[in-house]
């Protein structure tokens, strides 16, 4: 299960923020799927080897060539903010 | 010429009796004049060109996850609401060679998270059998276009069933390919070790005719497989004998009686055709649910770590780029998503790593072996696609409870392997049900030809509510 402390560092890592009672509800609905997960406590699995993609498939990786997709205009067309070249976040220092 | 289906379009504008300008045209109107009654669509596309190839000009709706060129792509979410896509998906560059059209961008639930397309930012899809019900999901705004003569033949994509599930929903027929078979490429990550595209159609030769199209290797997907695709349209058939298919009889205890009905008028249909039927044992399909709720949620707490505010879509304008992040990410994702976030977190967190995450990935490889067992002796599995039919929009307020409306579909995306939803009865309710089929990995072919073989015997595709 899952505490409200837990929950609390949880909303940090996803950063996320909750308002209280949405919190408060959040870690009812968290905790009856954790609740209905405890049926795999029956499995033993410590022999089994895991498997991550599905056909037991290691992923393929291009040669390393660099190809031009796009123009920077072009990327930063969705950009939020944007000044020249670059994309514009709030300041840090 | 709304109520016809591809193929049959194809052949009309290939015999010059209609021109695709006019399906386009006409279909357009339709939109125009109905979507509001069924919200199916988040984008209409108003962009015809002349075009020869296999589809002739034809168009086809895309769910809203998808990359089409110049098109919004929203994943029905408030973070994504002005994002234009600045690439073609390698689908979507497929069907584009093979001659397409599009039509617009189809409603969804948020970031393809959820199984009634209530999660959508845009407002639910309604179903066009009763519109007080809900469409399925995710791709319920491609199944319900498709089914309410809103478009000829859609795209979708299935994580856990939102191509199958929906499907079944409303009566028409979806097919989820073999993970790897399509290129994933363009499409928005959600769970990347489950998610597949694959087409949504009034009958099982349109689904043949798109997966000829969208099928095949992409270099651009390193999770692509270079493995040749059969002509689907060619494997079609009627005589299934010889062919050895097993019921998963354990999914008929917790069905409605309608529902049972249905798949054991299956089994007879199947018999007559010459199929040999055999119980089939699938030990760990039971504990599907939760393992799958682990692994996507983990896949999906990382994939959506790229919404941020700082390149893309919605930003919360704040001082601070911390609270940027926190604030953009508060108010631009929903609740179901932000739920999916918090889970993934926490069975990758410290500590519950291996309880959980680690434990998840073992028990999905005894469902592989579950099912490597099965197909040793068998060519398909049949089971009902869902284990209700279409519930009221509203009905379904615990999370868990929708997550349990998945049971049937997930087992072979986590397994990765294809499986298709055909029309297969009438609920009580008078709404439509699904027959669920699977194969071994790219056994599309045999898949295809069994959905076949059952459509024709029954012709539940013609029932579709075309909207007057």
């Amino acid at each position: 299960m899952i505490s409200k402390e837990e929950l609390k560092k949880l909303e940090k890592l996803s950063k996320l923020k909750f308002q209280d009672n949405d919190l408060e509800k959040f870690n009812t609905q968290l905790n009856d799927i954790l609740e209905y997960m405890k049926e795999l406590d029956e499995l033993d699995l410590t022999n089994v080897e895991s498997l991550s993609n599905p056909l037991g498939r290691h992923n393929f990786f291009r040669e390393d060539i660099a190809n031009k997709l796009f123009d920077i205009e072009e990327i930063l067309k969705n950009a939020p903010q944007q000044y020249d070249r670059f994309f514009v976040v709030p300041k840090i220092i | 010429m709304i109520d016809k289906t591809l193929h049959e379009l194809v052949d009309l504008v290939e015999k010059k009796e209609i021109t695709s300008k006019e399906v386009y045209e006409q279909l357009l109107l339709r939109i125009k004049a109905k979507n509001s009654q069924i919200n199916a669509y988040i984008s209409v596309i108003e962009d015809f060109k002349s075009k020869d190839g296999m589809l002739k000009g034809l168009p086809i709706a895309i769910k809203d996850n998808i990359m089409v060129k110049g098109t919004k792509t929203t994943c029905a979410s408030k973070m994504l609401f002005n994002f234009e896509s600045i690439y073609d998906a390698t689908v979507i560059k497929r069907l584009k060679q093979s001659g397409a059209n599009f039509i617009g961008k189809t409603n969804m639930d948020e970031f393809a998270m959820g199984s009634s397309c209530e999660t959508s930012f845009f407002g639910p899809v309604r179903n066009p059998w009763d519109r007080k019900r809900v469409s399925g999901g995710s791709s319920g705004g491609s199944a319900a276009a498709v089914a309410s003569g809103l478009a000829i033949a859609s795209l979708g994509s299935d994580t856990g069933g939102s191509i199958r599930q929906p499907a079944s929903f409303c009566g028409v027929v979806g097919l989820k390919p073999t993970y790897g078979r399509v290129s994933r490429f363009g499409l928005v990550a959600f769970a990347s070790s489950l998610d597949q595209i694959g087409p949504i159609t009034r009958d099982v030769k349109d689904a043949s005719l798109l997966m000829n199209i969208i099928a095949g290797f992409d270099q651009n997907d390193s999770t692509s497989v270079n493995i040749e695709a059969s002509n689907y349209l060619e494997c079609l058939s009627e005589d299934l004998s010889g062919v050895k298919i097993g019921v998963y009889e354990d999914a008929l205890t917790s069905v409605s009686d309608d529902i049972a009905r249905s798949i054991d008028n299956a089994i007879d249909t199947f018999t007559k055709l010459g199929a040999v039927i055999k119980k089939v044992e699938l030990p760990h399909i039971k504990y599907s649910i939760s393992d799958y709720y682990i692994i996507a949620c983990a896949e999906a707490s990382s994939n959506l770590a790229r919404f941020d505010g700082v390149k893309y879509g919605y930003r919360s304008q704040t001082q601070s780029l911390e609270e940027m992040y926190v604030n953009t990410r508060s108010e631009g994702f929903g609740a179901e998503v932000k739920r999916r976030i918090m889970l993934g977190t926490y069975v990758l967190s410290s500590g519950y790593y291996d309880a959980y995450y680690l434990r998840a990935l073992r028990l999905r490889n005894l469902i592989k072996m579950d099912f490597d067992t099965a197909f040793s002796n068998l060519d398909a599995i049949i089971l009902p696609t869902t284990p209700t039919d279409a519930f009221k929009i509203g009905e379904v307020t615990k999370p868990l409870d929708m997550y349990l409306s998945d049971t049937f579909t997930i087992p072979a995306n986590l397994a990765g392997l294809p499986a298709i939803s055909v029309p297969c009865g009438i609920s009580s309710n008078n709404l439509p049900l699904g027959l669920q089929i699977l194969s071994n990995v790219f056994r599309e072919d045999i898949l295809l030809k069994v959905a076949y073989a059952f459509e024709q015997q029954h012709e539940f595709y013609k029932k579709i509510p075309i909207m007057e």
